[in-house]
C-alpha cells in the first residue's frame, strides 16, 4: 500500500497514498500500520486527503489502528477528509471518537491541542 | 438534418426510466470495479458528488454483504439496476447465494462516545450505513436468487 510516514516533532504524520480503504484492502492497511508501530510516537496523524473512499471495512480498520496505537499509549487523529468519507464517519456516529484536523499542517499547528 | 426534438426527448426519458444494469462477478475485487464504475457514470450523467457518494456508499455495503456472507463462488454473477426516482435513486441487486437468515437487519445505533477505547466496534457498521441514506427496503428469495431493492435519498 502506498503509505508514507512524516516524523515531526509534534506528531508523526502517516500519509495515505490510496484512493480508497475498503474491503478490498482494509487488512492490508491494518498490517502496514501494525509494520509502522515501533516507529510511531505518542501523537500520530493519519492524512486522509488523497482518499475519496471508506467503507464499513476500511472504517474497522481505522478504528482498529485506533486501538493499536492506544494500545501502546499513542493517539491516532484524522486529517484532511474528503467529505463523501466524513460523511461515512458521521453517519456511524464514529466521527466522535476521533480528534479530526481539516489538514495534517492545523494538526501540527501549536495553537491546536 | 437535425433530429426533431420531440424524438430525442423521448429517447433520454426512455434511457433514464429504463436506468443503468450492470451484472459484476461476487469477488471484492469485482465489486470494487463495478462501484468506481457507477460513480463516474453517474457523475457523467450530471449527478451531484454527494448524491453519487450516497450511491456508492449504499450499493458498496450491500455487495460487500453478498461476497463476504452469501456464500457465493468467484464465478457467480451479481445483477445491479439502478434507475432514477423523483428524490431518490432505484436499486435492485440480485444474487445467487443463500438465502438471508432473518428478516434485514436493523442495528440499533451504537454510541460510540459511552465505549472504552477497547471496546469500540470494528465491523457491524453496514446495516447502520444502508439503513440512514436508504429506505424502501425490500428483500424477496425468488427463483433460488436473493433481491433486495431499496431507495437511496438524493438531494
Amino acid at each position: 500500500m502506498d503509505i508514507l510516514l512524516e516524523p515531526h516533532p509534534e506528531a508523526d504524520v502517516v500519509h495515505i497514498g490510496e484512493s480508497r480503504i475498503d474491503a478490498g484492502c482494509a487488512i492490508q492497511f491494518k498490517d502496514c500500520l501494525r509494520g509502522l508501530l515501533q516507529k510511531l510516537g505518542s501523537r500520530v496523524i493519519l492524512n486522509l486527503e488523497r482518499v475519496e473512499f471508506v467503507d464499513s471495512s476500511g472504517l474497522g480498520a481505522i478504528v482498529a489502528a485506533m486501538k493499536m496505537l492506544n494500545g501502546g499509549g499513542s493517539r491516532l487523529e484524522l486529517a484532511a477528509l474528503q467529505p463523501n468519507v466524513y460523511k461515512v464517519f458521521r453517519l456511524t456516529r464514529m466521527d466522535k471518537i476521533f480528534v479530526i484536523h481539516g489538514s495534517p499542517s492545523d494538526g501540527l499547528s501549536p495553537t491546536e491541542s | 438534418m437535425v433530429s426533431p426534438p420531440q424524438k430525442a426527448d423521448t429517447i433520454a426519458k426512455m434511457t433514464e426510466a429504463a436506468g443503468l444494469k450492470l451484472t459484476t462477478r461476487a469477488t471484492t475485487t469485482d465489486v470494487r470495479n463495478v462501484l468506481v464504475h457507477i460513480d463516474a457514470t453517474l457523475l457523467s450523467y450530471g449527478a451531484l458528488a454527494a448524491d453519487a457518494g450516497a450511491v456508492q456508499i449504499v450499493l458498496a455495503e450491500a455487495l460487500n454483504n453478498i461476497v463476504a456472507h452469501a456464500g457465493c463462488s468467484e464465478e457467480d454473477l451479481i445483477d445491479i439496476h439502478l434507475w432514477k426516482e423523483p428524490d431518490a435513486v432505484g436499486a435492485e441487486i440480485v444474487d445467487p447465494g443463500r438465502p438471508m437468515p432473518g428478516p434485514l437487519p436493523d442495528p440499533h445505533p451504537v454510541d460510540p462516545e459511552t465505549l472504552s477505547v477497547e471496546d469500540l466496534p470494528e465491523g457491524g457498521f453496514g446495516w447502520c450505513l444502508i439503513r440512514s441514506l436508504a429506505d424502501d427496503l425490500r428483500y424477496a428469495r425468488e427463483n433460488g436468487q436473493n433481491h433486495l431493492s431499496l431507495r437511496i435519498r438524493i438531494i
